[in-house]
């Protein structure tokens, strides 16, 4: 084989992975828009969360059947800590909420258990306990009525609401 | 070929001693029993008096309409055509005639007569074997006029016991939770209703959120889930009164309440830190009693019909499953061992079995298991499906499902099902609006 | 576990102090207790009716029977005349559906016939086992089981040898239908 042959087969080959990669790279892309939304089980989108105060995000996500809070979730009740430090007048409610993937007196229980997950990590940066009820509401509350994981991981929260 | 050598050592036999020829019959068919049910003979005074009290226009036909739904509802009957019959039901009553009700295929009839007696209703009925040619039951019995309907359930519980050696479920009610809106904010009522859909009533107005009733063995009093005033609790309601109060005095969460057996106490769970575990509390003297304590999830308790053991649900384990253990609470026993998740343990009133659902790969399940955890057999399997109910035989569940909703969130739906315990006869339970949390009372006359 | 008690279906009686509850007082009110309702020359006309139809079977079963001859002079009924008499009440056999398929679903029942197939006698072994608590669905199975020997009138019997199957027992098991 001739070198001309070989620079061409080898451009050809070169041209053809760069192209093969570049769509590779887009299909990555495309879905990490998507999955960017989730992290394995847990939502870590905007979308739903409202505001407590300016900068402090009232809710936290959890995985399926999970009370554990995330790197995410702790940073959101850092912030709320923090803002009911400065507003020591102000008491608040934890609201705990399941999706609809399962019975539901299970999931009332389930509820209760996340508002409380958050509520103690509110206490660990020294807000009273006096100052956080926790209401369960179960699977009764989603704010998202698909009935898909995506759908499903925005109802599992626990969502921090003024009481006064 | 060894029927031949056989044969042949047959021959040497003597043949004049004939053994009892036995046949095996072991097939048949499953069809519902054909069945008839005459309209009730009514005289035309009683016909006059009971259109006037009741807006009725032939009460002994309305009667007997009841029956004819509630056999075919039943799954095990087959009510024949109306138009067929051959005899008018005042002779049927007296003396029916085989031949022509064995000519439309019926196997057993019903007969009888609707009377206006002293300001009251009073109904006789028989039953008849049509290819004996033999009464197999007459029964009489009289009330108030505004029960006409539970006459039907009564008959047809009478009927139903004879031609299956088993007790009826008709003369009972169904409490449920009545469902309206928009999945993100539904509202909820408490109703009651007859187990064929009649006479439907709602309890609560929809003001707060209200889950999981419960009737008690009484069928006067109710207890569920009520967020009146924003705070979860148990609470008792008489149906008859209208009177509802909290039950007890805690200091958190109450949910999932059940009567014990004697209807003397409410056990339930309640909710603190986190962790929720199975309370019991005297309605006499109000005395709480701890009967579980643990930091998982334990909640549905159910008891058996003695009185003697609960079943409930506990994560104890890491995941649901399903528990037994003396009411007491001592020599608590984990009994579900299947893949998947199990939730809403309920003790059959029969006492052999435990009906639950399951959660496995993304499917819901009802099933039913022995007391021990063996036999699991799954009855039915859906989208979302759970908290099934026995009617007082210990024969049907009732259970609610709700719908997928399509990519825009919408069309979602629950509606309350039934099925019987062999898998036959799944259906769906009619009421007025979307339903959920339906639960079985039992006989209301016992 | 709840005990089972047959409740004699002749008399019940109800007190109620709750006003809501039906006042009812259930009694027996048949005047047919004693009296046989049952017409005897209504079953001469049903016979009358089935000679007709049982005269067409016999044709069939001679045309079945004429390789077998021999086998007809033993005890037993041959695989062809036992397949025939059994597919005949498989068809008449309404199994009521309501029966609990964990228990012993097995009725025996002897019976006496015609040389026509007709029923002279019927007798339930394990008579005992109709009225014992807990075992209701047994009489409703034995029922079922003498409604579907009615129904197949004029049995599909075999139309020589009779002295051979005069006497039958039909072993009525529900449990292969109820199980599977």
């Amino acid at each position: 084989m001739n070198l001309n042959k070989i620079l061409k087969n080898t451009f050809i080959i070169l041209v053809v992975s760069l192209v093969l990669t570049a769509c590779a790279t887009k299909k990555t892309s495309t879905s990490s828009s998507v999955s960017g939304q989730m992290q394995g089980d847990t939502y870590t989108g905007t979308d739903t969360v409202k505001e407590l105060a300016k900068g402090v995000p009232d809710r936290v996500f959890f995985a399926t059947n999970e009370i554990v809070l995330t790197t995410a979730s702790r940073e959101t009740l850092r912030k709320q800590a923090a803002w009911l430090r400065k507003n020591s007048d102000i008491n608040v409610v934890v609201e705990g909420h399941a999706d609809e993937r399962g019975t539901r007196e299970y999931n009332l229980a389930l509820g209760e258990r996340r508002a409380n997950s958050a509520k103690d990590y509110l206490m660990t940066y020294g807000i009273s306990s006096d100052r956080i009820s926790v209401l369960s509401y179960g699977k009764e509350r989603p704010v998202d009525s698909g009935s898909n994981p995506l759908s499903w991981s925005k109802n599992r929260r626990s969502v921090t609401v003024k009481a006064n | 070929m060894l029927f031949r050598y056989l044969f042949i050592l047959l021959i040497l036999l003597p043949i004049k001693v004939f053994a009892l020829i036995e046949v095996d019959i072991t097939r048949g068919n499953l069809n519902p029993l054909p069945v008839a049910v005459s309209p009730l003979d009514i005289d035309k005074n009683s016909k006059d008096n009971f259109k006037r009290i009741l807006k009725k226009e032939n009460l002994g036909s309305e009667i007997s309409a009841i029956v004819e739904n509630n056999l075919k509802q039943s799954g095990l009957f087959n009510p024949l055509n109306k138009e067929a019959f051959l005899q008018e039901p005042d002779i049927a009553n007296l003396k029916p005639r085989f031949e022509d009700w064995n000519l439309i295929k019926a196997q057993a009839l019903v007969t009888g007569k609707v009377t206006f007696i002293d300001e009251k209703l009073r109904v006789e009925f028989r039953l008849w074997d049509v290819l004996a040619g033999k009464e197999m039951m007459a029964l009489a019995f009289t009330t108030v006029p505004s029960n006409w309907r539970r006459v039907g359930h009564i008959i047809t519980d009478k009927v139903y016991e004879r031609l299956t050696g088993e007790k009826g479920y008709f003369d009972t009610r169904i409490i449920y939770i009545s469902e309206e809106g928009p999945k993100t904010d539904r509202i909820k009522k408490l109703a009651i209703m007859d187990q064929d859909g009649f006479n439907n009533k709602f309890l609560t107005l929809g003001n707060e959120l209200v889950l999981t009733p419960r009737f008690s063995p009484t069928n006067q009093m109710v207890t569920y889930l009520s967020y009146f005033r924003n705070l979860p609790r148990v609470y008792l309601l008489d149906i008859e009164t209208g009177k509802q109060e909290v039950v007890g005095d805690f200091p958190g969460m109450t949910f999932a309440p059940r009567f014990s057996p004697d209807g003397k106490k409410i056990i339930m769970s309640f909710a603190k830190d986190g962790n929720s575990d199975i309370y019991t509390m005297d309605l006499e003297n109000r005395i709480v009693e701890r009967i579980s304590n643990h930091p998982s999830i334990d909640t549905s308790p159910s008891y058996s019909p003695d009185g003697k053991y609960i079943t409930f649900n506990s994560d104890r384990s890491g995941y649901q499953q399903i528990y037994v253990m003396n009411s007491n609470g001592k020599n608590i026993k984990r009994i579900s061992f299947g893949n998947g998740l199990y939730g809403t343990p309920v003790w059959s009133p029969r006492g052999d079995l435990i009906a639950f659902t399951k959660l496995h790969k993304g499917k819901f399940y009802i099933g039913v298991m022995r007391t021990d955890g063996t036999g699991e057999r799954l009855l039915t399997e859906n989208f979302y499906q759970e908290a099934p109910s026995w009617s007082p035989n210990g024969r049907v569940l009732i259970f609610y499902r709700e719908s997928k909703t399509n990519s825009k969130g919408e069309g979602f739906s629950a509606k309350l099902w039934s099925i019987d315990l062999t898998g036959y006869n799944e259906k769906m339970v009619e009421t007025e609006t979307d339903a959920s949390d339906p639960s079985w009372s039992s006989l209301l006359s016992n | 576990m709840p005990e089972k008690t047959v409740k004699k279906i002749e008399t019940k009686k109800e007190t109620k102090q709750n006003p809501e509850k039906v006042v009812t007082e259930v009694k027996q009110v048949s005047e047919f207790e004693k009296k046989d309702i049952f017409d005897p020359s209504d079953i001469a006309a049903l016979i009358d009716k089935s000679k007709v139809e049982s005269a067409k079977t016999n044709k069939k079963l001679d045309k079945i029977t004429q390789d077998q001859d021999k086998e007809m002079d033993f005890a037993g009924l041959t695989l062809s005349e036992e397949d025939a008499l059994k597919a005949q009440i498989f068809g008449c056999w309404s199994i009521p559906l309501g029966l609990p398929f964990n228990e012993d679903l097995l009725v025996r029942i002897k019976l006496q016939l015609k040389p026509d197939g007709s029923i002279i006698k019927t007798e339930i072994l394990d008579h005992a086992r109709m009225n014992r608590p807990g075992q209701a669905f047994y009489k409703v199975l034995a029922e079922s089981a003498l409604r579907a020997i009615k129904l197949c009138q004029p049995l599909r019997v075999p139309s020589t040898g009779y002295e051979r199957w005069k006497d039958m027992q039909l072993n009525f098991d529900a449990r292969e239908m109820l199980e599977g």
